[in-house]
């Protein structure tokens, strides 16, 4: 292997050499003497001066604050160590694979770390329960990135989850169920889970379940599947085979709208849609599951009026301007206040939508970063969409395959839905922003998620096979 | 289509390339042959998520610059009434230190002083009611200067360069800037004392520039009512502005600048100017007038001649005697598409451009009603569908009296910062040239005969040219519209006024006295 500089080696993707198997990085470390630092340490420094500037920015704006707090720089201090100390501790490793998901998540989290830091000084009074905003924001997001960090190289759970697909789907079907039973409520609606002080929104539980068997079984019953089902003279699709998918996909979407959680419903569908397109390719099933989609929304339109409110909502925020529609005006006022360039971290008045810290926190963004800032969230989601696709083309097996291609679709139509309702382009449905808004669990499968992505790409790179089943 | 959008097309165009491409561009590794070659799958889907995000990019742009003004400023109503509208703008009203509005020799009109923590407006020429608009952010939000140069009195525009950069990195509350306006106090409020107790409303402009040196319309309002920027002040303007809704004569409307009325006979200034720009007459062409006119069947009395045994009339004595069965012929020999033509250009129907909003009226209904020739005759002489404003009847005057270019109405002079210093002045522009320079004065000198031997006589000053006409519209009730436009000046006209009277009786009465003492004390000045 030639001698490599610090910039030229590290390209985006660290192209594999496959000469040593698994044993790749202690060869290096042997040959060389030294430590490749790859180039997601250097792009990382970005995002955390960004957390610097963005906190100090937050608290000498806030209209009471005039000098910067001890406790904001540690903060961003330890966020951004800890970024930085995940570059390193797989540059020390040796984890190859994709080298820009990381920095990507990285700078959508610094992002939200900074909105949910600035939103804290207007809206955490003493008593209020929103007063710890950002603490709790980093809580989670280190939890996520120790996850994420540790799943890239080293998760041992591979053939479990997909021997046993149905136990995983099933028993996150359960936890659904457990929590439509006996859940906790709050914003009115039921989805959240308790156990003793640590609070779970289940319902980011079946995203996880149903990308792995969705992932497993369309590998497993890959031939079949494109084979056909003949009964007596005529070719039929292959109708026993589709059968359990169809009931386990009905099934969760059936319990998400059940829980009034109609955001998670469109991300489970789409998703499924987007797997069972790459793994049979064939349009038609796309097509009627749309229709069927469709028809069940029309259902839903006609029988529920929480839905006929939301598609209101979305055609005119302004036929009832106090009640159903002052969210989304508001956030309309926030966005058309932040031009090009926004009004600058703490200078918005993003306080003024209700809630905003869950559903428009992309409002509050673009508010006081502008188009710009806004732009920078929608291309980052992007690239992690074209990087995740990528290590979908490049997979090993099948079961990687569809695996990268549900994670990756899976974040990007997440982030479709959610800034689609905001933008009104879509009807609002409620999910979180990848990385960006608050919610704890959802991150942090969010972060396992993106790590498996990882480890994906890693095996590909060195060149172990896949997991067997 | 706004050119803005191309670049949101462009952004979009280029998201949906790099996108493509880049799914395009991946590659499966050559190694193994065991997995199947679904690429393009997996390029299809980035391309249809692409499109996705896209979409997004078009929407976050269009919110965010191309329609961003429109977005902030929508208002809307719930179906109690009650109204929603931006509350960065109130913010920044309340919080905001107002610039004061000026008059054109810097006399105070409109201020900001503490009081109790909160900025409260004063108005100190409440004379000016209209033009000043009010001031009410927590209530019914602002109308007239106040309106439209909110932007410089809250002090978020014009910012120069340097008073952004300090204001942005120190976090200052933005600092409003003054508005100087045109008009001259005193013959403001002349003007409003002369209309106290009619209904109505005059213009005064010094032609030669634009600037409106006074417009009142009565009745009017007091701002000051209507001030509310703290919570306590509500209930009193809610019940001062009920009463001002349920007035029948209807205080807040502005009727100088939206007030329609049919012109009468001072429409025949338009049609004699026009008619001799297009050569289709002389101020000596005899037309006859015996009492009536029958056009196709419609009989027009003629009720002005001073002189029931003559017949025929020149066009000069149509003028000073007003006779509407001469300029019926006028118009007819004219024609209806050169009427509409010239009308167009002197404005008529459609808004004049102006600081405040302003009523389009019209020429007629249809486009082609003047094709009757019993409705261009009536056309002609003021009547038949014909709505104006009296801004667009100044704007004719101004047009004749200033050799065929009217010039643009001003109604704020500058923009000053604390200091006093000129932010922004706004400069005199033509805005319409109707008639050659030589046609103006021929029917300039129709004019000042009206005010020599006619019916406008009365409207004479000592050592001044006065050129004028009177007008007298059918109102549809029993009282018509009174109307009187004119100009003065030692030598040659420089000053413009236009009175209208609502139901105010003859235009050679009121109307009259009303227009020569404005004229006279603007002179003066």
């Amino acid at each position: 292997m030639p001698e490599s500089t610090f910039w030229r080696a590290n390209t985006w993707d660290d192209r594999p050499f496959r000469h040593s198997g698994r044993h790749a990085a202690y060869y290096r470390t042997l040959t060389h003497g030294r430590y490749r630092i790859s180039v997601d340490v250097p792009l990382m420094l970005l995002p955390v001066a960004l957390l610097f500037v963005g906190y100090a920015a937050a608290t000498l704006n806030a209209s009471s604050g005039t000098s910067i707090a001890y406790a904001d720089l540690r903060a961003a201090a330890l966020v951004g160590a800890a970024f930085q100390g995940i570059g390193i501790a797989w540059s020390v490793i040796g984890l190859t694979g994709d080298r820009l998901i990381f920095p990507c998540c990285v700078l959508l989290a610094a992002i939200g770390l900074i909105t949910m830091r600035r939103l804290q000084i207007d809206l955490g009074g003493t008593d209020s329960p929103l007063g710890n905003l950002a603490g709790r924001q980093t809580a989670y997001l280190l939890l996520a990135f120790a996850v994420l960090a540790l799943s890239a190289r080293w998760f041992p759970f591979w053939p479990y989850l997909r021997r046993y697909k149905y136990l995983t789907v099933v028993s996150s079907l359960t936890l659904l169920l457990l929590t439509l039973v006996a859940g906790r409520e709050r914003y009115g609606a039921r989805l959240w889970i308790g156990v003793g002080p640590l609070e779970f929104q289940t319902s980011e539980f079946i995203k996880f379940g149903l990308i792995l068997f969705l992932a497993a079984y369309l590998h497993e019953k890959h031939e079949l599947m494109h084979g056909t089902w003949r009964v007596w003279r005529f070719d039929l699709p292959p109708i026993p085979y589709l059968i359990p998918l169809g009931v386990i996909l009905l099934a969760s979407l059936l319990m998400v709208v059940a829980m009034n959680d109609l955001g998670t419903a469109l991300l489970l569908f789409s998703t499924a849609l987007a797997m069972l397109y790459v793994a049979l390719r064939k349009v038609w099933y796309v097509l009627v599951s749309l229709g069927v989609f469709a028809a069940g929304s029309t259902f839903a339109y006609i029988t529920f009026d929480r839905v006929g409110v939301r598609i209101q909502n979305w055609l005119d925020p302004w036929r009832d301007p106090f009640a159903s529609g002052y969210q989304q005006i508001q956030a309309d006022y926030a966005i058309s206040n932040g031009g090009i360039l926004g009004t600058g971290i703490g200078r918005g008045e993003p306080w003024r939508i209700p809630a905003v810290h869950t559903d428009y926190v992309f409002a509050a963004i673009v508010e006081e970063w502008g188009l710009l800032g806004g732009l920078a969230i929608i291309l980052l989601f992007g690239l992690l969409l074209y990087r995740g696709l990528r290590i979908a083309a490049r997979a090993d097996s099948l079961y990687d395959r569809y695996l990268s291609v549900g994670i990756s679709a899976s974040i990007a139509i997440q982030a479709l839905v959610i800034l689609g309702g905001v933008l009104r382009l879509l009807p609002l449905t409620g999910v979180t922003l990848p990385f960006v808004s608050a919610g704890g669990t959802s991150m942090v499968l969010d972060g396992l998620l993106l790590g498996m992505l990882l480890n994906i790409s890693h095996r590909q790179q060195i060149g172990t096979a896949g997991p067997r089943g | 289509m706004d050119n803005r959008y191309a670049i949101g097309l462009f952004l979009a165009a280029a998201l949906v390339v790099l996108t493509s491409v880049a799914a395009l561009r991946a590659k499966v590794p050559a190694q193994s042959g065991a997995v199947d070659p679904n690429r393009r799958a997996l390029v299809r889907l980035g391309g249809v998520l692409g499109l996705g995000f896209a979409g997004l990019v078009v929407r976050l742009t269009s919110i965010t610059v191309l329609n961003a003004s429109s977005t902030a400023d929508r208002v809307g109503q719930a179906p109690d009434g009650e109204t929603l509208s931006n509350p960065r703008r109130i913010a920044l009203q309340v919080d905001a230190r107002r610039g004061r509005i000026l008059d054109r020799n810097g006399e105070v009109l409109a201020r900001s002083d503490r009081r109790n923590g909160d900025w409260e407006r004063s108005y100190s020429a409440p004379e000016a009611a209209h033009l000043l608009g009010y001031f009410s952010p927590l209530r019914f939000g602002t109308a007239g200067v106040e309106h439209s140069r909110d932007g410089s009195l809250t002090g978020a525009e014009p910012l120069t360069l340097g008073e952004a950069w300090d204001t942005g990195i120190l976090a200052r509350p933005p600092a409003g800037h003054d508005v100087r306006l045109t008009i001259d106090l005193e013959l403001q409020r002349l003007a409003r004392e002369l209309l106290a107790d009619t209904t109505g409303s005059a213009i005064l402009l010094d032609q030669r520039t634009g600037r409106v040196l006074a417009m009142a319309s009565s009745p009017a309002y007091d701002p000051n009512d209507l001030v509310a920027v703290s919570e306590d002040q509500i209930a009193d303007v809610d019940q001062v502005w009920n009463q001002l809704q349920n007035n029948d004569d209807r205080p807040l409307l502005f009727r100088a600048t939206s007030g329609l009325y049919p012109p009468g006979s001072t429409f025949k200034a338009l049609v004699a100017a026009s008619a001799i720009d297009a050569r289709a007459v002389t101020p000596e062409t005899v037309f006859t007038d015996d009492g009536s006119l029958d056009v196709n069947g419609r009989v027009f009395p003629e009720y002005n001649r001073p002189d029931e045994t003559k017949t025929e009339w020149t066009v000069d004595e149509g003028i000073i005697w007003s006779l509407n069965v001469v300029f019926a012929q006028v118009g007819m020999q004219l024609g209806s598409d050169r009427l509409t033509e010239y009308a167009a250009l002197f404005g008529i129907g459609r808004a004049v451009e102006f600081e405040l909003p302003t009523a389009s009226g019209q020429l007629a209904s249809r486009d082609d009603a003047l094709q009757d020739p019993a409705s261009l005759a009536a056309t002609s002489f003021g009547q038949g569908e014909l709505l104006v404003t009296p801004l667009h009847m100044a704007m004719v005057m101004s047009a004749i009296a200033n050799g065929g270019v009217a010039m643009r109405p001003l109604l704020v002079d500058a923009v000053l910062d604390d200091a006093g210093d000129t932010v922004t002045s706004s400069r005199p522009s033509v805005a319409r040239n109707p008639i050659s320079s030589e046609s103006a004065a021929t029917a300039l000198g129709l004019l000042y005969d009206s005010v020599t031997y006619g019916y406008a006589s009365g409207a004479q000053i000592t050592d001044l040219r006065v050129a004028a006409k009177t007008g007298t519209a059918e109102s549809g009730r029993e009282a018509p519209h009174g109307w009187f436009i004119g100009s003065a000046g030692v030598n040659e006209p420089v000053v413009t006024v236009a009175v209208c009277l609502d139901f105010g009786g003859e235009g050679g009465g009121r109307a009259l006295q009303i227009g020569r003492a404005l004229l006279d004390a603007a002179i003066a000045r």
